[in-house]
């Protein structure tokens, strides 16, 4: 049963020429018929968007599958008609047949999309990492080291420390266990070290001169040699650079997609900082050097920072933001050691003098300056 | 909804060109940005195409609206596929030069040169296969436009032009402009009709060579100025320090020549307005459509400087959520500048029937070439 008709012209998408008919709102949709009264076609109000008409001050019918097909509507009565049913027009209901088959192409687009991502992110550089060969990895942690110590300058002309830092690497790996490793200390203001690919590790000269005893500087060469071994440095470039790709390939790199990917790089640095330290403990403790030594290296770290500090809501956050856990998390973390172990200090007191002064070359060490015991407190390895 | 042109649109004599604005894109602009930062920038693309929408169907002919049929959906498609199959490739490269060489070795630095040809390319390809597009989803009385050449020989043109331009220093940039133009006007078609292009370079001379001319004088002081500072350089040990002094006492020293700059710029911004006019009502006069021939004589520089003066203010003051205000804007203004002599035979223009691209616009919007 019609409910109301009115004039219109429509356009079949076709042909440009406009024609003139007749439409009318039923309970079922519209029907459309000629001029003569000649029957044109059946369509249900989801076919169609509403537009208003800026000319005629009325509305449009543009059919959303049929481009081209447009109504145009002429009588108020009808517009008015239409309007009231605007929620029906152009409403496709959510499990529609039509939409099931879009529904499906969006959900395969999307499991694609996340296969690559998850493919980049979580498998993708384990893997390279390793089919990437060794000698390429050298080569650019080499590039990275030169320009990253570029303002510093290496420790090598003291013959006693060298050979203390050999011990000490001796120690940790006996048999020849440090072959591919490049290890190396820089005269540096700040309590630091860290891995590069291929296996450069360096030790900053600040962080062995404040040391108090040299089990805590193996610890943290040892949790260096924990990223080198496991190829934290390797895995992480090629993620960091497949995360930025994917952020710029989708949002152009804007701040919150910055942020995304940051966070996600910070996740992984978190967990391999955890997995360098349970193999530094390891390595210690087969070393026969005490293991706790790692957990007394971040309590020291840890003392440098006030009460305060340590309780700020600023610190909490930046605990949670850091590429590395906490230091009270790590200082916790504790090897159950087996009874009856002994351990001996990785150096005698000698070799522990001889490493202490491996930046020395006839000049005093440098003093404490304020901004050093900053970035004492900040840093961490 | 305004009226921009207040001629009478049922004049039976010729083709009636008006704009007509449509409500609601201020509040448009609103919820898209809203929507942009929740969805992190993917909404953007469907943003994009309601903008369109409106804006479109501003565009009268003969009291008809352009209607935009495009989606946001093939606007994402479109650029995942450009972004899956052309970036990450290019972006792996990329990666793999610094992983193979390192990220400081100088083929890894300069690698982005490598790719230019490449690139410089892909535009011309995205410019061309982008406009195609755009007409595609541009129906008028339910008809419904494309362009048949190819964006390969289009792209192969760009290039050739722009090699043209470096060796003429500049010269030729009206005469590619125009040819540039008339490729795409000549291969376009709206329903079963052929669009026509042809307008003369020679005219567009008279307003360009004085804005060359100014070019030319401002790029000799420049060079006067890099070659000093390229000399004194040449004589130094390259210390960090000596050659931001060099390059500081040199510019100092030659200050004298800044307020003749800032005066050149000045009448080279004003030449550009005249020149750039003057291509505008070239291009629109160059176009035919059926015995429908074009021109926009109103098309001014004064007006036309308000109009970009005023959008610059749109823009800065709404932080560039306005943006597509300000584009409806030129739109409005060159639209309703434009006049016909003869008038379409609406009745004879039959379908298009070349096939639709299932999506768009990835390469433009990944080179950011496209428009609104």
């Amino acid at each position: 049963m019609a409910i109301i008709e009115g004039e219109v012209t429509y356009y079949d998408g076709q042909v440009a020429r406009a024609q003139s008919g007749r439409l009318a709102l039923s309970e079922t949709g519209l029907r459309l018929t000629s001029d003569d009264g000649r029957y044109v076609e059946t369509f249900p109000l989801s076919a169609f968007e509403l537009f208003p008409d800026a000319t005629r001050k009325l509305g449009r019918l543009n059919h959303k599958t049929r481009l081209g097909f447009n109504i145009t509507i002429k009588s108020e009565a009808l517009f008015y008609a239409l309007n009231l049913r605007r929620r029906e027009i152009g409403h496709t209901p959510l499990f529609a047949p039509e939409r099931q088959k879009l529904y499906l192409k969006w959900a395969g687009g999307l499991a694609a999309a996340g296969l690559v991502i998850f493919t980049i992110v979580f498998t993708a550089p384990a893997l390279l990492a390793r089919t990437i060969p060794q000698e390429t990895w050298q080569n650019m942690g080499a590039d990275v080291k030169a320009f990253m110590m570029r303002e510093e300058s290496l420790c090598r002309d003291n013959a006693q420390g060298d050979a203390a830092l050999q011990a000490m690497i001796a120690r940790l790996m006996p048999d020849g266990e440090a072959e591919g490793l490049n290890i190396s200390v820089y005269r540096a203001p700040i309590v630091n070290a860290f891995a590069m690919p291929g296996g450069h590790i360096v030790l900053l000269s600040a962080l062995i001169e404040r040391s108090d005893n040299p089990d805590k500087v193996a610890a943290v060469l040892a949790h260096e040699i924990g990223h080198a071994r496991l190829m934290h440095p390797e895995e992480g470039y090629i993620r960091s650079q497949g995360i930025n790709l994917i952020m710029q390939l989708l949002t152009g790199g804007s701040i919150a997609t910055e942020l995304a990917g940051t966070g996600v790089l910070m996740r992984f640095s978190r967990e391999a900082e955890r997995e360098a330290d349970a193999f530094a403990r390891q390595m210690l403790l087969e070393a026969s050097v005490d293991p706790a030594s790692l957990s007394n290296f971040f309590a020291t770290l840890l003392g440098e920072h006030t009460p305060r500090e340590r309780n700020s809501t600023f610190d909490r956050l930046g605990n949670f933001l850091s590429t590395h856990p906490g230091l009270e998390e790590r200082i916790e973390t504790r090897l159950d050691l087996p009874d009856e172990v002994a351990f001996t200090p990785v150096l005698t007191e000698a070799e522990w003098q001889a490493l202490k002064g491996i930046c020395r070359t006839g000049e005093e060490p440098e003093e404490d300056t304020e901004e050093t015991k900053e970035s004492q407190r900040k840093a961490q390895p | 909804m305004d009226a921009i042109s207040t001629q009478n649109t049922l004049d039976t004599q010729n083709t009636k060109f008006e704009y007509i604005k449509q409500k609601g894109l201020k509040r448009l602009c609103l919820v898209n940005l809203l929507l942009t930062i929740i969805t992190l920038g993917i909404y953007s693309f469907w943003a994009k195409a309601k903008v369109r929408k409106n804006i479109w169907a501003g565009v009268h002919i003969d009291g008809e609206p352009l209607q935009y049929t495009g989606t946001g959906g093939e606007l994402f498609k479109g650029f995942l596929i450009v972004a899956f199959l052309i970036f990450l490739p290019v972006g792996l490269f990329y990666v793999g030069l610094g992983v193979m060489l390192s990220p400081l070795h100088p083929i890894t630095l300069l690698s982005p040169l490598l790719l230019a040809p490449l690139f410089f390319f892909l535009i011309g390809v995205a410019v061309y296969r982008a406009t195609r597009y755009r007409l595609s989803r541009t129906l008028w009385r339910g008809v419904r436009g494309t362009l048949n050449g190819s964006a390969v020989t289009y792209s192969f043109k760009n290039i050739g032009y722009m090699l043209l331009n470096i060796i003429t220093l500049g010269f030729f940039i009206p005469k590619a402009s125009l040819k540039l133009t008339s490729y795409i006007g000549n291969t376009a078609e709206f329903g079963s009709e052929p669009l026509r292009f042809s307008a003369s370079a020679k005219p567009l001379y008279a307003k360009f060579i004085p804005l060359w001319t100014v070019g030319v004088i401002i790029l000799s002081i420049y060079g006067y100025l890099i070659y000093l500072v390229i000399s004194a350089l040449l004589q130094s040990n390259y210390s960090e320090a000596e050659i931001e002094n060099i390059i500081s006492e040199n510019l100092i020293s030659n200050f004298h020549f800044m307020p003749i700059v800032f005066v050149l710029f000045i009448v080279g911004f004003i030449l550009f307005l005249i020149y750039q006019t003057a291509l505008l009502r070239t291009i629109i006069g160059g176009f035919g459509y059926q015995s429908v021939r074009l021109s926009a004589p109103n098309i001014r520089t004064w007006s036309f400087f308000w109009l970009l003066f005023t959008n610059y203010l749109i823009v800065a003051f709404s932080f560039s959520l306005f943006i597509p205000v300000a584009v409806r804007r030129i739109a409005a203004y060159l639209v309703s500048r434009i006049e016909c002599e003869g008038k379409i035979d609406a009745d004879s223009i039959m379908q298009n029937q070349r096939a639709l691209d299932q999506s768009g616009e990835g390469l433009a919007s990944a080179f950011e070439v496209d428009a609104f």
